[in-house]
């Protein structure tokens, strides 16, 4: 096969990908931008996150997304959600959220997710 | 072979003067008796009930109760040959060592040895309850393919442990000790089973130093004494104390009670019902931790032995943050209302789980309990049928007990983040959730598990009975039983107070020669 022929195909199988990636745009949900978008960014569902927010702001009454924020930041600036959320149930950081024992990171990225909810 | 005895057909005035006086026939009674029935002493068990239930018997047993809701007490136990092992539910499990240390965080704890003075005995005891090879926490070792695996924790205070259940070859129910070990007794030439014998007074000599002969009566009406060289109570916590303190004709206090300890230091197992919600991101538990699994090991040795695994803290764990023992059971499954299910949902993104397939159990527990003198059975000024004084027993349950073991839920919670294997929900956070539970059909049970009231001290001010089970400043008055445990640890009692039982067998051969 000619160079230029891989080249060719290789150029047609990143437009067909792009433009699925493009198609299935929509279908991931659009909220609003926030300053705290770079944080809600790890979350996979802001929905659900937002619905257990709920439960977290109340667990954690002098919640503000700035303090909310100031507390994961720097955490999710090292490590993905994952790695924050894992390292906080190792290291006993767990918040008692309508009884459901959840890692520290875990409730407060919930409650921020409901604090900007639309 | 000899047919035991009934006790209503002696002519009225009998007196009968055997070596050893065995009072109470249930698994202490029955087991003590057979081990020692090789030796040259002549034995008599005096059954306050017959071979089978009789409402009319068992109604000697009512009392009055002050305190904390607890089971009536003539239903929690029953006065029949084999005791209450007639109803029991198999649950066997060893006590752990740190059950016989003094702990400092628990007033009054302490055995006057360790576990390693029991272990030569716990395989004798643990084939009389025919609950299987001696397993229990090396169980993980011997699962099968089949058998499921235990649920993955992160390292910390809790782990995974294990009961095996009396008994094992595929029958119906736990080994009722009248039915299992009758016919021993009655091969045993020199054992005599009394029925229908109820003992109402431990007579003590006037010196007071040892008990001169024991009265009994039957329901109809008859009287007769008995007067053994040596005499072991064994009619269970309850009916040890009653004896003890009815006994006052010569020692105001009642007999052993010259500290006023008898009685006192009552204790059960508290079982609260859905203490917590158990989610499991990726779905069903294993059949482990369901009631009385059926062990599918290969190996020879687990053939046939019923197991369920538990949850409890570690000893290590227990030490550094000074709680109590605690049995953690997975009881059943749940549906998650829509808080619920955002909880779960958002904690399993976050940690990256897939829980689409996640499910949901209420957890049981049951609970060490704090020793206290407080909790204690009195007599009441009412009568039975045999002229008797009944029993009134005061029950407490401190708020303490079940926010030492919320530290355990908590520890379990974390561990299943850690492991990203679940979940946990604390249900209750005050006294009345833990005790009427989140339901009318949810209230704390109780283990029926009557310990404490004899309990065991080297010291006479702070025990009735010493190391050997002797009643302190009698000569010839032994308990057996759990009666004489004074701190509790949160295993069943039968298996262990076999052992105990049976290292007293070993005593009471010395002593009678």
């Amino acid at each position: 096969m000619r160079r230029r022929t891989i080249l060719a195909g290789l150029g047609a199988l990143t437009v067909v990908a792009g433009g699925a990636a493009w198609k299935l745009r929509p279908l991931r949900k659009r909220y609003p931008p926030t300053p705290y978008d770079d944080v809600l960014a790890q979350l996979d569902d802001r929905d659900w996150a937002a619905k257990f927010g709920v439960a977290a702001l109340a667990a954690m009454p002098d919640f503000t997304p700035a303090n909310g924020v100031a507390l994961l930041r720097p955490r999710l600036h090292r490590d993905n959600l994952r790695t924050v959320a894992l390292r906080d149930a190792e290291a006993d950081r767990l918040v008692e959220v309508d009884g459901w024992l959840v890692p520290e990171s875990v409730a407060v990225i919930a409650a921020l997710a409901k604090s900007v909810a639309p | 072979m000899t047919a035991f005895l009934d006790a209503r057909a002696l002519p009225d005035g009998t007196t009968l003067s055997p070596d050893l006086a065995i009072i109470g026939g249930g698994p202490a009674g029955i087991s003590l008796a057979l081990a020692l029935k090789d030796t040259p002493y002549s034995i008599l068990i005096l059954e306050g009930g017959g071979q089978e239930f009789d409402p009319k018997t068992q109604a000697l047993y009512k009392g009055a109760q002050s305190g904390e809701r607890y089971v009536p007490l003539d239903q929690g136990r029953l006065r029949q040959l084999g005791g209450s092992s007639n109803h029991w539910g198999g649950y066997c499990r060893p006590l752990d060592p740190i059950d016989f240390e003094e702990r400092s965080w628990v007033p009054n704890s302490g055995w006057p040895f360790g576990i390693e003075t029991l272990k030569p005995y716990f395989p004798r005891a643990q084939a009389l309850v025919e609950a299987g090879p001696w397993m229990y926490d090396d169980i993980a070792r011997h699962l099968g393919a089949a058998d499921g695996t235990v649920i993955k924790l992160g390292a910390g205070g809790v782990y995974t442990s294990f009961f095996q259940f009396s008994k094992t070859q595929s029958d119906s129910h736990a080994t009722y000790f009248g039915q299992r070990y009758g016919a021993d007794l009655k091969a045993a030439p020199r054992i005599a089973t009394w029925l229908n014998a109820g003992v109402t007074g431990v007579k003590l000599a006037h010196d007071t130093r040892q008990v001169a002969q024991l009265s009994v009566a039957t329901l109809d009406g008859k009287r007769f004494t008995v007067k053994p060289r040596f005499t072991v109570l064994a009619a269970g916590a309850m009916e040890n104390a009653r004896l003890m303190l009815a006994s006052n004709d010569v020692m105001a206090a009642g007999v052993g009670n010259q500290n006023d300890l008898v009685g006192r230091f009552f204790a059960d197992h508290p079982i609260p019902r859905d203490v917590a919600t158990l989610v499991l991101f990726d779905g069903a538990v294993s059949p482990l931790y369901w009631n009385a699994h059926d062990i599918n090991a290969t190996t020879a040795m687990a053939d046939g032995t019923l197991i369920r695994a538990v949850l409890s803290p570690t000893q290590d764990y227990i030490r550094r943050q000074h709680l109590l023992g605690s049995l953690t059971t997975v009881e059943n499954p749940v549906k998650l209302d829509e808080a619920g299910t955002a909880a779960v949902v958002a904690t399993a993104q976050a940690l990256g789980v897939d829980a689409s397939n996640g499910q949901a159990y209420t957890l049981g527990v049951g609970l060490e309990m704090m020793p206290d003198p407080e909790r204690r059975l009195t007599l009441a000024g009412e009568r039975d049928a045999l002229g008797m004084p009944r029993l009134s027993l005061n029950t407490t349950q401190p708020q303490g007990d079940f926010l030492l073991y919320q530290k355990t839920l908590q520890e379990l919670g974390r561990q299943l983040l850690a492991s990203k294997t679940g979940m946990l929900r604390l249900n209750y956070h005050d006294r009345d959730g833990w005790m009427h539970g989140m339901t009318a059909q949810k209230q704390l049970w109780w283990g029926n598990h009557h310990l404490g009231t004899t309990r065991m001290h080297n010291d006479p001010k702070k025990g009735v009975v010493d190391a050997d089970g002797k009643v302190h400043g009698l000569a010839n008055l032994f308990v057996a039983g759990s009666s004489v445990f004074p701190t509790y640890g949160s295993s069943n009692p039968t298996m262990n107070l076999l052992a105990l039982t049976l290292r007293l067998a070993d005593h009471l051969k010395t002593v009678l020669a």
